[in-house]
């Protein structure tokens, strides 16, 4: 495998990063509101996350996790708009918890991959 | 920085979007008022009663207590049951319930308070109020063997039912009644039971989103029941211990939901039964003295007891009904979206709780109608009304006894009727009486349905001394008395009118309906042979009937601007005899469920939400314009600056209003109207606050006295700071509105009504989401503790009541919810089918008084559809009935928008269904937000009239509300960002800067990086 071969963390935090990515679309695929923006971001930042793995460019290994992070970061927020009445109605008990499931997962999810890319890119792709 | 920018900038959307929400909850503001007057004007235009907001509290909670004394419905006293010698004998508690009994409901009408607040339930009530209670029962119940039967759903003890606010195919099925087996009481347990006074509480809870069914299981492992409002054999056990080891038993009934009680009431060991309902936070103080008989009991059932209530033709089509092309068919045409695969047929007809017992029995005394079939038998026999009912509709027992004489009835036919009653304590205590006024009107046998008794108003008495006499005075509006005839055709050429036929129409009174009826028929047929009594207090007196005659058949008095509206209610007219409905001409029919329903064509236009279209018409309205005036200037003043009403309706200085509004504030008022009502800049319109619910403010959504006053406002009188020991107080302590019915007490009610207004003052809310209008169209709508009655003139009249006190004090009330959600189960969406007659006469009837008298100023429109139209765009209804036939002028307002393409805004405009309760459900529809259509809006004339027509009911009542307090025609909106905003735009400018200076430096670098590779290379 010479794809994983003499690489580092931020490598493997990148891949770990386009998984949780792709959780996080199926995730929120059942989100009670959502947006069609947040999916191609979503889309757009997995793409990101991938293109590294095939084309190893200084540049890309570089801004990638700045990208994706940002675009995760978005994506997170403007999904929130959409439910805060939900999560609001939940709380207030005037609905169940579990119509805002998929959204916490999704949310969860998001932050780390947030985290992750953050991590990334402070690390290097190559030993 | 870059992640941190892309966090900013959409958190500072969401903030701005839900800015007033916000501000209520940081105490913060984001506009603040100038008075740009000489100062010299009082703008405090509703003022307060009280000094202190302790003062409101106080009053607040010896009303609860009071309004429960009085609503409780002593149903059985004998062998010396009650009153309770509190000084000389000692109580046990029996029933798990009586530790986790229901004081309100889940969600709208629940009873949270803050954590220093207390909330009574039988235990310290009867604590508070001196009594001696059996602790080693308290103790038993407290055990971890015996709460692990207790009743904890929805993360709340005393609740076992399960709310659904999504879409259902399945009738809910599981209900745990959460009693204790008998086996858990240990020997010495009962020991210290005997020479007690047994205490048990029956208990069933209430929630929103939620119904009880008739196949439902009992959740509480090894107990069951036949039915879920039926005693379970757990209760059954407990009832005999309580028997066995008390020196009298009494039972409290402790729901809101009719109960299937007969057991109860025919077992001789059984002393007394008091209904309490759910009580409210205070409402077991009242209880506990009703109990002790420092307060004797005067409340009225405000719901029939039938011995089965499943044995009703209206349960016959209650629950889960699905068209057989729903989205979850094959064949579906319709979506999730559409929201419309479900459906209720009322094939009851106009007979709902008593109307049915009661007509049903009259039939059977007078042999007609094959009253006396099988069909709706609970015995399997004849039909008998002996065997059917418990306890009817209104009746109630006191301590002491009344004598009632009716000595005069008076009415004038497009005026006023009154009853002249005579009243007289002849028993041995003081107490308060009830007089309940029915009337019987003329039926043709197979001619237009008519119940054979039905209530026309009601008053109760002062404290009556023993052997003190009294004459009170029953006013009612005759306009009740008619019937909806949908033949008729009226002088105009137009069909549909009320009616009075030609005849004989009997005046009775009566402790609740049964007693009034058979004082009809002693009346009628000379003789009380056949009659029926069912209950051992009951009189039958042929002279507490009036006759009054209608010479000739009267269609026109009552029928101005009045023509049908509901005909497409009926689902035979869309499909022919797709349902048989009851008629007391044959009482035989109308027992089939009405299954396996195809939507038709026609019927899918409301279905998928094809109402109407936004299309290019006309020159345009006039929006943004500059005409100088505010909302303040829509008042009427005298010389010295005082408001003297309020200007016309009609008049065109409203249209110059209007004409100010940009059509962007028009478009945010209408289509987020939810949480708040959205300021007008342009007319000094400041953000409206109005919230839930029936039993006062609720906890969820207004936490505290303190909640929505910003600090800018701290020289208001009645403001409380976020300092104030009452700031975090709980306003929603009230007892639910079939307690509130059961007083019969309209001044108490009214008082209610103040005192909501009262908590409007001191907490800055100008509307309250209440009362509930509903019905109970059976005992097994888990809701029916939001609505008072199943009758609809007890419900018009508390309505009435309540709305009154609230006016007084500029609190606007919003109504709810119009109309024909009388079941919860699939209540988003679900088409409700009914006849117009019936319509007309109970469910709509129910909110007439409030509408008509325009004593409400909004009304929350149902979720459910009328027919196949969704209710909120019923053009029908929202216009037609309540506008040009009842002439009502307040705003009318969907309920929270759970599903926003069935509720959609285009429709609900268009219809004159008012604005729409929801902040953002818009945005992830399929028909979008108002915003994003604005060109196609901007391009439909009609619709935009409709918009500020819409508006204009809003604003009409505003400006008379105490949403004036503190403004004056020269006062102006100036508004600012909040420290959060302005702290969210810094972080948005420096991250900004910080993200391009190192997008900067990470490309120079990049470059630098490349020309080294390339000069090495």
């Amino acid at each position: 495998m010479t794809l994983f071969k003499n690489k580092s963390g931020g490598f493997y935090l990148t891949i770990l990063a386009a998984i949780l990515t792709i959780v996080a679309l199926v995730a929120y695929s059942n989100v009670m509101y959502t947006y069609s923006t947040i999916t191609v971001l979503l889309v757009i930042a997995l793409a990101l996350e991938l293109l590294p793995l095939l084309w190893n460019n200084e540049v890309l290994t570089g801004a990638a996790p700045v990208l994706n992070a940002a675009l995760l970061a978005s994506a997170g927020m403007w999904s929130a708009s959409v439910m805060v009445n939900q999560i609001a109605y939940v709380i207030s008990g005037l609905d169940e918890v579990s119509t805002i499931v998929s959204y916490i997962v999704y949310a969860a999810v998001t932050i780390v991959g947030i985290l992750l890319n953050i991590a990334a890119a402070f690390l290097k792709w190559e030993k | 920085m870059a992640t941190l920018l892309a966090f900013l900038v959409p958190t500072t959307y969401i903030v701005n979007a839900n800015l007033a929400f916000i501000n209520t909850r940081l105490g913060t503001s984001s506009t603040s008022v100038v008075d740009n007057s000489d100062g010299t004007t009082d703008t405090v235009y509703y003022k307060s009663e009280f000094s202190t907001v302790e003062e409101v509290i106080s009053a607040k909670e010896e009303l609860a207590e009071q309004l429960s004394e009085e609503g409780s419905v002593l149903l059985k006293n004998e062998n010396g049951g009650l009153p309770i010698d509190k000084d000389s004998e000692t109580v046990t508690l029996w029933g798990m319930n009586s530790h986790t009994p229901t004081l309100g409901g889940m969600i709208g009408s629940s009873t949270s308070l803050s954590e220093d607040q207390t909330a009574y339930g039988i235990e310290e009530a009867l604590a508070a109020k001196g009594f001696t209670v059996n602790q080693d029962m308290i103790d038993l119940y407290s055990s971890d063997a015996a709460m692990a039967y207790a009743r904890r759903g929805f993360g709340s003890t005393g609740h076992g039912l399960s709310p659904a606010f999504t879409a259902t195919y399945e009738n809910p099925s599981v209900y745990p009644v959460g009693e204790i087996p008998a086996a858990l009481y240990s020997d010495d347990v009962l020991a210290s039971a005997d020479d007690t006074v047994a205490v048990v509480v029956i208990s069933r809870d209430s929630s929103e989103a939620a119904d009880y069914e008739v196949d439902m299981v009992n959740g509480t492992e090894g107990d069951s029941f036949e039915r879920p409002l039926a005693l379970s054999d757990y209760e059954r056990g407990m009832i005999e211990l309580a028997k066995a080891h008390s020196t009298r038993v009494v039972v409290l009934i402790n729901s809101d939901c009719a109960m299937e009680i007969d057991e109860l009431k025919q077992d001789e060991e059984i002393d007394s039964i008091l209904w309490v309902g759910l009580p409210g936070v205070y409402g077991f103080l009242g209880v506990a003295d009703v109990l002790s008989g420092d307060e004797n009991p005067s409340g009225h059932l405000s719901d029939t007891y039938a011995t089965n209530s499943a044995s009703a033709p209206a349960m016959q089509n209650f629950g889960v009904y699905t068209y057989t092309n729903s989205s979850q068919s094959d064949a579906g045409v319709l979506t999730a979206d559409n929201k419309g695969d479900w459906y209720l047929v009322e094939t009851e007809g106009i007979y709902v709780g008593y109307k049915y017992y009661e007509t049903r029995y009259e039939d059977s005394v007078l042999g007609q109608g094959s009253a006396d079939a099988t069909d709706g038998s609970s015995t399997g026999n004849a039909w008998s009304y002996a065997d059917e009912m418990t306890y009817p509709f209104g009746y109630g027992i006191s301590y002491t006894t009344f004598e009632q004489t009716l000595d005069d009835v008076s009415l004038e036919i497009g005026g006023t009727g009154t009853a002249t009653v005579t009243v007289t304590n002849t028993g041995s205590v003081a107490g308060k009486s009830v007089v309940e006024l029915y009337v019987q009107v003329p039926y043709i046998e197979g001619g237009l349905e008519k119940s054979s008794i039905q209530l026309m108003g009601f008053t109760k008495t002062e404290t009556l001394e023993p052997e003190e006499t009294v004459t009170v005075t029953v006013e009612f509006d005759p306009e009740y008395m008619c019937s909806y005839d949908e033949t008729a055709v009226k002088a105009d050429g137009t069909t549909g009118a009320w009616i009075l036929d030609a005849g004989d129409y009997y005046f009775a009174i009566g402790n609740g309906a049964h007693e009034a009826l058979n004082n009809v028929l002693a009346n009628k047929l000379g003789t009380t042979d056949g009659l029926v009594t069912i209950t051992s207090d009951e009189t039958i007196n042929a002279d507490n009937a009036i006759v009054w005659t209608l010479d000739a058949r009267d269609i026109e008095t009552y029928s101005e601007n009045v023509e049908n509206a509901l005909q497409d209610m009926n689902i035979n007219y869309f499909i022919e005899d797709a349902a048989e409905y009851s008629t007391r001409s044959d009482w035989t029919k109308g027992w089939s469920a009405v299954t396996d329903l195809t939507a038709t064509d026609e019927m899918l236009v409301g279905l998928t939400n094809n109402l109407y279209e936004l299309t290019a018409n006309g020159d345009g309205v006039t929006w943004g314009a500059d005409n100088g005036l505010t909302l303040m200037d829509m008042l009427e003043y005298d010389e010295d600056g005082n408001i003297t009403g309020v200007v016309d309706f009609d008049d065109e200085q409203w249209d110059l209003l209007l004409d100010e509004i940009t059509l962007d504030e028009a478009m945010q008022f209408i289509e987020q109207a939810g949480d708040d009502f959205e300021r007008m800049d342009s007319i000094v319109l400041l953000t409206i606050y109005a919230n839930d619910g029936p039993l006062g403010f609720t906890y969820d959504q207004v936490a505290g006295y303190s909640a929505r006053w910003s600090s800018s406002q701290s020289d208001e009188p009645t403001y409380v700071s976020s300092d104030s020991e009452y700031a975090s107080y709980s306003m929603n302590i009230m007892p639910t509105e079939p307690v509130v019915a059961a007083t019969w007490n309209t001044e108490l009610v009214e008082r209610e009504g103040e005192l909501f207004g009262e908590d409007g003052l001191w907490t800055d809310e100008s509307g309250i989401f209440a009362p509930g209008l509903n019905l109970h169209r059976t005992p097994y709508n888990a809701r029916n503790h939001e609505y008072f009655s199943e009758d609809s003139m007890l419900t018009n009249l508390m309505g009435v009541a309540l709305c009154t006190g609230c006016q007084t004090k500029g609190l606007m009330t919003t109504s709810k919810h119009l109309a024909f959600n009388e079941q919860e189960t699939n209540r988003s969406g679900i088409s409700t089918f009914l006849t117009e007659q019936a319509a007309r006469e109970n469910n709509l009837r129910a909110f007439q008084g409030v509408m008509s008298g325009n004593v409400t100023d909004g009304v929350m429109t149902a979720f459910n559809r009328a027919g196949t139209t969704y209710a909120g765009a019923k053009y029908g209804l929202t216009t037609q009935i309540v506008r040009n036939e009842w002439g009502y002028d307040g705003w009318l307002i969907s309920d929270m928008i759970n599903g926003a393409d069935y509720m959609n805004w285009r429709d609900i405009v268009f219809a004159g269904g008012g604005a729409c309760l929801t902040t953002s459900a818009y945005e992830t529809s399929n028909i979008g937000t108002m915003s994003a259509s604005k060109s196609l809006i901007a391009q439909d004339t009609a619709f935009q009239e409709q918009m500020k027509l819409n508006i204009k009911y809003f604003l009409y009542n505003f400006v008379q509300s105490n949403a004036i307090n503190g403004l004056t025609t020269e006062t102006e909106i100036v508004t600012s960002l909040t420290w959060f905003q302005v702290a969210l735009y810094a972080g948005i400018a420096v991250t900004a800067i910080l993200t391009l200076a190192g997008a900067g430096l990470t490309i120079s670098s990049l470059r630098k990086s490349g020309k080294r590779s390339g000069q090495n290379s």
